[in-house]
């Protein structure tokens, strides 16, 4: 009964994590940076697909039998490499366009990416790539495990992997920004021109944003492609990318924790929303000659988002944080202003 | 040869298709200076109430009869308002709230209104194709009409020959069938010519016989060209010799000092955007309905951007850059297509895109704004 609950629960903290550290490394590029970008899905894509070939098309290619457990560990910063390759190859071209103009090279570059990757036959067409679960087989080959204390210990597993490297990520970029480099990535997203004036070096700093950026969406890539065992082409649509932009708005451009509030909210809208039962019926739309359509709140999910998105950019524009983090100062503060602790006044 | 002068034909008609969205894209940012996004779901919009309107008043069932001209102009004016009118809504509701918010919070708040269009048309149509009624019969240019008796079994056919005839559909409208007797170059087959002849015995309307050469060209991509044709001209006029299009071009010099000379710019952004969408709709229902014959809600998403990157490739702002860049991108795509591989027909439009971008970010008419500090 438990396992049951872990396994729909498990999947979702899973999930969540992964999404997590995607909406972070693209928070530093459109956040931190001001450099607005609509291809973050590309740089996702391109980790996926990577990690998905090494172990689904490599070996297979190679004659080497089934991957093991060293292709598998070695996929990840192959991943990363890879799509900081694609984050070079993306923010050169890209230094010279400013606001809405660069928003759209970067659209461009994310759908050629799946265009190219719909027309290759090595990664699978429209349907894509089947990765094959190399950790379940670690845990039942190598280390002789029971077959149900294998998959929840594969659950368990991908879920330490997804928030570690949601950790790991927060942690860097915490003190990135904290930083002589971070100062002066902020300052190119007050003001380019003004940073610029002051030395900041603006190729430098932009092409370090885009390749440290594509870096970890396409180490998140790779967690996605493994745990999913599957990568198609689709998953790295354009409607993917804006909801990660959507994130990023949402949570307050810049600003770390905000992200990751942002992320779980949008995360569980459609998770809490497939609970509503099947009684409850929406009127959406009057057709002529076949009366009224009705739907249920949970095929509304979509809609409900792009109003939410709508909605949120005319009445709180900055996101619900602004450029602030959650700090846990304000506890400290208290307690030492308590009576009887002698705080300073 | 005819191989390249079809591929360049139907190169134009994309061209002109793409050219009829565009100039809504390219309007709207010389105004504003905001990338509309929605303006792709404008197109669709337009091809839905041309559908209900053809569907609904007209009562024409998916594979009925050709009710005509008329009901085709009244489907094409009802889409065009509705579409103009919705646009009109959307900027009060959604942009003019933010017109001095910045541009990438403009462009979010579109990028919003577009996913809105998408899924709640996904939501109240259904997300699958509906075939668009066929409104008017589709005849083939240039042709001349051969007497049915002069053929005979085994002469061959100097051009392709097609037998014309008309059945009663199911809603007790006539509707017009084609048959090929034999194509250019090759003996008339008898069995053929005998089926030809008791198509055209029963046929409810006079039916007959015509010769076509190897390129011809649809009347509803005549219909298209004809749009264009219109709306390139009516908007010249409107832009270079009325009040309205002064204060237009004013505005899309400079919004504050415009509006300090005394022009209500709330009311020319509400009529470009009204211009805008009211031709987009009205492509909507000839390119989306009647060309491509199948609609639905995401249908609006492709040639939206790709109208965009015709309208960049142009030079955004610039409408005879607009109609420029379409044409060329329709060719240079249907080229691709044909020469290369289909597959890379996408690939090559958001590649052209991104070059120019990089290379001549004004486009191939637009003027160069420096950045103000």
């Amino acid at each position: 009964m438990f396992w049951d609950h872990f396994q729909f629960w498990g999947e979702h903290l899973l999930l969540v994590g992964i999404w997590v550290s995607l909406a972070l490394s693209l928070n530093l590029i459109n956040g931190s940076t001001g450099l607005f970008s609509l291809g973050h899905q590309g740089f996702f894509g391109v980790g996926a697909y990577t990690a998905a070939m090494l172990v689904a098309v490599l070996p297979e290619k190679m004659g080497w039998g089934a991957p093991g457990i060293g292709l598998f560990l070695l996929s990840f910063p192959l991943a990363m490499l890879t799509a900081a390759l694609f984050g070079l190859l993306v923010g050169v071209p890209c230094l010279r366009m400013r606001g809405d103009y660069l928003a759209i090279a970067t659209l461009g570059f994310g759908e050629i990416f799946r265009i190219f990757a719909i027309n290759s036959e090595t990664m699978g067409q429209s349907r894509g790539l089947s990765v094959p679960n190399v950790v379940r087989a670690f845990f039942l080959d190598t280390l002789k495990m029971e077959r149900d204390d294998a998959r929840h210990l594969e659950l368990i597993f991908y879920i330490a992997l997804s928030w570690g490297l949601s950790l790991l990520i927060f942690v860097c970029m915490r003190n990135l920004m904290r930083s002589a480099h971070g100062r002066a990535i902020m300052a190119i997203r007050e003001d380019e021109t003004a940073a610029e004036l002051l030395g900041v070096n603006l190729t430098r700093y932009k092409v370090l944003v885009f390749v440290l950026g594509a870096g970890m969406a396409g180490l998140s890539g790779a967690v996605y492609a493994h745990y999913l065992r599957y990568v198609v082409p689709e998953q790295f649509a354009l409607m993917q990318g804006v909801i990660f932009v959507v994130i990023v708005v949402m949570g307050g451009m810049g600003s770390f924790s905000g992200t990751v509030i942002a992320t779980i909210i949008i995360y569980f809208i459609p998770v809490l929303l497939s609970f509503s039962p099947d009684s409850v019926r929406v009127p959406v739309f009057f057709e002529p000659g076949r009366g009224l359509v009705y739907r249920s709140p949970k095929e509304l999910w979509q809609v409900i988002f792009s109003l939410l998105l709508i909605g949120m950019i005319l009445l709180r524009p900055q996101g619900i944080m602004g450029s602030r983090e959650v700090t846990f100062g304000w506890m400290r503060k208290r307690a030492e202003s308590a009576p009887g602790k002698g705080g300073v006044t | 040869m005819t191989d390249f002068a079809n591929f360049l034909l139907n190169g134009i008609t994309l061209g002109a298709i793409y050219a009829l969205i565009a100039v809504g894209y390219t309007m709207v940012y010389g105004i504003i200076k905001l990338i509309n996004f929605a303006h792709g779901e404008f197109y669709m919009f337009g091809a839905f109430v041309g559908y209900f309107v053809l569907t609904g008043i007209f009562a024409v069932p998916p594979q009925g009869g050709e009710p005509g001209y008329l009901a085709l102009l009244a489907a094409l004016l009802a889409a065009g308002v509705a579409t103009g009118l919705l646009a009109v809504l959307v900027e009060r509701l959604c942009y003019r709230p933010l017109r001095n918010a910045g541009r990438i919070v403009a462009l979010l708040s579109a990028l919003g209104v577009s996913l809105f269009f998408q899924n709640m048309g996904q939501q109240a149509v259904g997300a699958d194709f509906r075939k668009f009624p066929p409104t008017i019969a589709e005849t083939r240019y240039p042709r001349s009409e051969v007497p049915l008796e002069s053929l005979k079994e085994g002469q061959v056919a100097e051009r392709d020959l097609r037998l014309t005839y008309y059945v009663k559909a199911e809603d007790g409208r006539d509707q017009q069938r084609v048959i090929t007797i034999a194509n250019g170059g090759e003996a008339i087959d008898g069995a053929q010519l005998a089926t030809a002849r008791d198509l055209a015995a029963s046929s409810t309307l006079p039916a007959a016989v015509h010769a076509y050469p190897r390129v011809t060209v649809s009347n509803r991509h005549l219909l298209i060209f004809l749009a264009l044709l219109l709306v390139s001209a009516a908007l010249y006029v409107l832009v270079m010799r009325t009040r309205f299009g002064r204060a237009m071009r004013a505005v899309s010099v400079d919004f504050e000092a415009a509006r300090l000379m005394g022009i209500n710019v709330d009311l020319i952004v509400s009529g470009t955007f009204f211009i805008g969408a009211f031709v987009a709709g009205i492509c909507g229902v000839l390119a989306g309905g009647m060309t491509f014959e199948r609609i639905d809600p995401l249908m609006g998403l492709m040639p939206g951007l790709k109208a965009f990157v015709a309208a960049v490739l142009g030079g955004i702002g610039s409408i005879p850059g607009a109609l420029l860049g379409a044409l060329l991108l329709g060719v240079s795509e249907k080229m691709v297509e044909a020469y290369v591989s289909s597959g890379l027909r996408d690939a090559l439009s958001f590649g052209i895109l991104i070059l120019v971008l990089l290379v001549k970010p004004s486009g191939l008419l637009g003027r160069f704004e420096g950045e103000k500090v």
